[in-house]
């Protein structure tokens, strides 16, 4: 029997919002995920609808564990974004995040890729909109990059399931296979919405000039639904180790160049992601499970930042740390409540992110990979500096500089403590994660001896931060990224072609009008032509003001015409 | 801007940190563990490597100013949080 897949019921959400009072759309926002995840739960693994298409077979809902895994923390990630959002007075960005949500969603229930482009299509377009909801130029202009960038990754990615349909006759998501080509462009289609470098320029753009609650949604969405497609078609393709651990080392640099807070968080998406991508990479069992683990805490304490960060944006209209400081008497609860997202990402223990990425990072040791274990220990040290020391002491310690402090909404703060909660709660019990994972796990992170490695590293990057505090304040610049290859060649070629052929346009046609007029007002007026003055004034021109010059060669032309003609009739 | 107090803490915590690496066993599979204070040590010189080659790449190649790519980017922070519509 078919049944109704999940997405349904976000679309359906969507649809309603417009249509309900405007006190209620809130509500229906955080109804949606809400049944939706308590409809997931009760699904059995299995294909659950199927779909004639032309003379092929789709299949719009199947369930794995890995899928089913992703979409429990979608679903939370949005009911927790509804309630953040809960003051939004926004009708079109309620009714975008949720078909953006959905999408995600409906990606993971696609058991073919006909049915996955759609989706992936959907969630770029709705996606683009919560860029564009900040209704400033600059976010028009960024939501227009990220979108265009997006569907040209849409198009890659169809070029290669229609090769791949072409070749095989069939659209179903299987395993790939590292010897086709067509797999490769399926990849690269995958790898964008990755932000695998150098694909990855439109996260840091967009990201940061979303709106406040948008970014919450698009830090939890767009790079997990890829890493999970990854981990459906890609695992153990060995290319993705390198490409991983260099994303995760990537990010970290950047970020320390970053002075937008969303920025940073932004750049430290991509290092986190690096670490999914190493472990699909690496392809055992356990890495499937570091990455899957890693992505689930990731949604929600990379959520709880873009939370905190989003709540200092709202309440003094400020995100770089150039204009912030000195905010702890004024957003104290933040400041806790980012703090255990903070914790969560560096990986201290008892919170979420020590649970996950050390699985990850155990696995790259296990499989034989040293050197990427080592790597991505280093770029732990990198999270913990940035988005645990350099951010928040700049942003409510460091030098105090004027603000005008506004209102942080109720809703804001109940989604920033469910999500520290589930935080600290996955910390503490991590087996619960560990159960519905892709594959069976035995793993103890409290062992004594990996406790103690991470406080010693831990500590020591604290210490390290506090000699060269003052090397790392934010600076009023922005670094140099491959965005620049689709922003300044871009501006150049305005310049040069666009600019260049509307100006010849623009003189032709001011050079024809010109032509026109001469040649009316001429024939309108011969006299003119004759004594070249214009008798539209009252006043007669004095002798000085007539040009003779054209009527003395007309008379010259006319005597040599008669004299001519006299000469011929002899 | 960290009290007395708080230094207090986090040195006797580095402190604990390191003291009890003699007092557990296991984790061989790196030659590296057997070095008490290793990842201390890889703490303190991961993040000043970090911070200094980063800054560095940054002045030398990377850095230009906000207006670089639109003039707008540059006024402040470009928006007084969401629209309420």
């Amino acid at each position: 029997m078919a049944e109704w897949p999940p997405v349904l019921i976000f679309l359906l959400g969507a649809v309603l919002i417009p249509f309900v009072p405007r006190s209620a759309r809130s509500s229906v926002f955080v109804a949606a995920p809400l049944s939706a995840l308590l409809y997931i739960i009760s699904l059995d693994t299995g294909v659950h609808a199927t779909m004639p298409f032309l003379s092929y077979e789709l299949i719009p809902f199947e369930v794995t564990r890995l899928s089913k895994l992703f979409a429990y923390v979608f679903c939370t990630a949005t009911t927790l974004g509804g309630i953040y959002a809960f003051h939004l007075k926004d009708a079109s960005q309620q009714s975008a995040a949720l078909v953006y949500s959905g999408g995600a969603v409906g990606v993971l229930f696609s058991g073919d890729l006909f049915t996955l482009l759609v989706f992936w299509e959907l969630m770029a377009v709705a996606s683009a909109w919560l860029i564009w909801a900040r209704r400033s130029p600059v976010s028009y202009r960024a939501g227009m990059r990220y979108l265009n960038v997006h569907l040209s990754g849409g198009a890659v990615l169809l070029a290669g399931i229609l090769w791949r349909l072409a070749d095989t006759g069939t659209l179903v998501f299987t395993a790939m296979d590292a010897s086709q080509t067509y797999n490769w462009l399926i990849l690269c289609g995958f790898a964008l919405n990755t932000a695998i470098p150098p694909l990855h320029a439109w996260l840091p753009d967009g990201y940061p000039k979303a709106t406040v609650t948008g970014a919450v949604f698009l830090s939890a969405f767009t790079t997990k639904t890829a890493i999970y497609t990854l981990a459906r078609g890609f695992a153990g393709w060995e290319i993705l180790v390198p490409v991983g651990v260099a994303m995760a080392l990537y990010g970290v640099v950047y970020a320390v160049l970053a002075n937008d807070i969303r920025g940073i968080l932004a750049y430290h998406i991509i290092s986190q992601v690096g670490y999914m991508v190493a472990g699909v990479g690496i392809g055992t069992e356990m890495a499937i499970n570091g990455a899957a683990a890693h992505a689930f805490t990731h949604i929600l304490y990379k959520g709880l930042l873009f939370m905190g960060a989003g709540a200092v944006l709202q309440a003094t209209g400020k995100s770089k740390l150039t204009e912030l400081g000195g905010l702890t008497k004024a957003l104290p609860w933040t400041m806790i409540l980012y703090m255990i997202g903070a914790f969560s990402i560096s990986g201290f223990p008892l919170f979420s992110g020590f649970v996950s990425k050390s699985v990850t990072i155990s696995a790259a040791g296990a499989a034989g990979y040293g050197w990427a274990e080592m790597l991505l220990h280093l770029a732990s040290v990198g999270t913990f500096l940035h988005t645990g020391l350099k951010l928040p002491y700049f942003t409510w310690f460091g030098p105090e500089k004027p603000h005008k402090v506004g209102h942080v909404p109720t809703g804001m703060y109940v989604a920033m403590a469910i999500m520290a909660a589930l935080n600290i709660g996955i910390g503490l019990r991590p087996h619960l994660l560990y159960s519905i994972l892709p594959y069976p796990l035995d793993y103890h992170p409290y062992a004594p001896a990996h406790v103690i490695e991470s406080a010693q590293v831990l500590l020591f990057t604290w210490l390290g931060f506090w000699v060269l505090r003052g090397q790392l304040g934010g600076h009023p610049t922005v670094a140099l990224d491959t965005d620049w290859f689709f922003r300044k060649p871009g501006r150049w070629i305005e310049e040069r072609l666009v600019t260049a052929v509307v100006g010849i346009y623009d003189a032709t046609l001011a050079g024809a009008t010109r032509l026109v007029h001469t040649t009316v007002r001429t024939f309108s007026d011969p006299g003119a032509l004759l004594l070249g003055a214009d008798h539209s004034g009252d006043r007669e021109p004095t002798a000085s003001e007539i040009p003779i010059g054209p009527a003395v060669l007309v008379v010259i032309l006319v005597i040599v015409a008669v004299l001519f003609g006299m000469t011929l009739s002899k | 801007m960290v009290s007395r107090n708080t230094w207090i803490v986090v040195v006797a915590a580095m402190a604990v940190s390191i003291l009890a690496e003699f007092f557990v066993h296991g984790h061989g599979e790196h030659p590296w563990w057997l070095v008490k204070g290793f990842y201390a040590g890889f703490g303190f010189v991961c993040c000043a490597l970090i911070i200094i080659i980063s800054k560095f790449v940054g002045h030398a190649f990377l850095d230009r100013p906000e207006t670089y790519y639109d003039p707008e980017e540059g006024e402040g922070s470009t928006t007084e949080g969401d629209h309420h519509g």
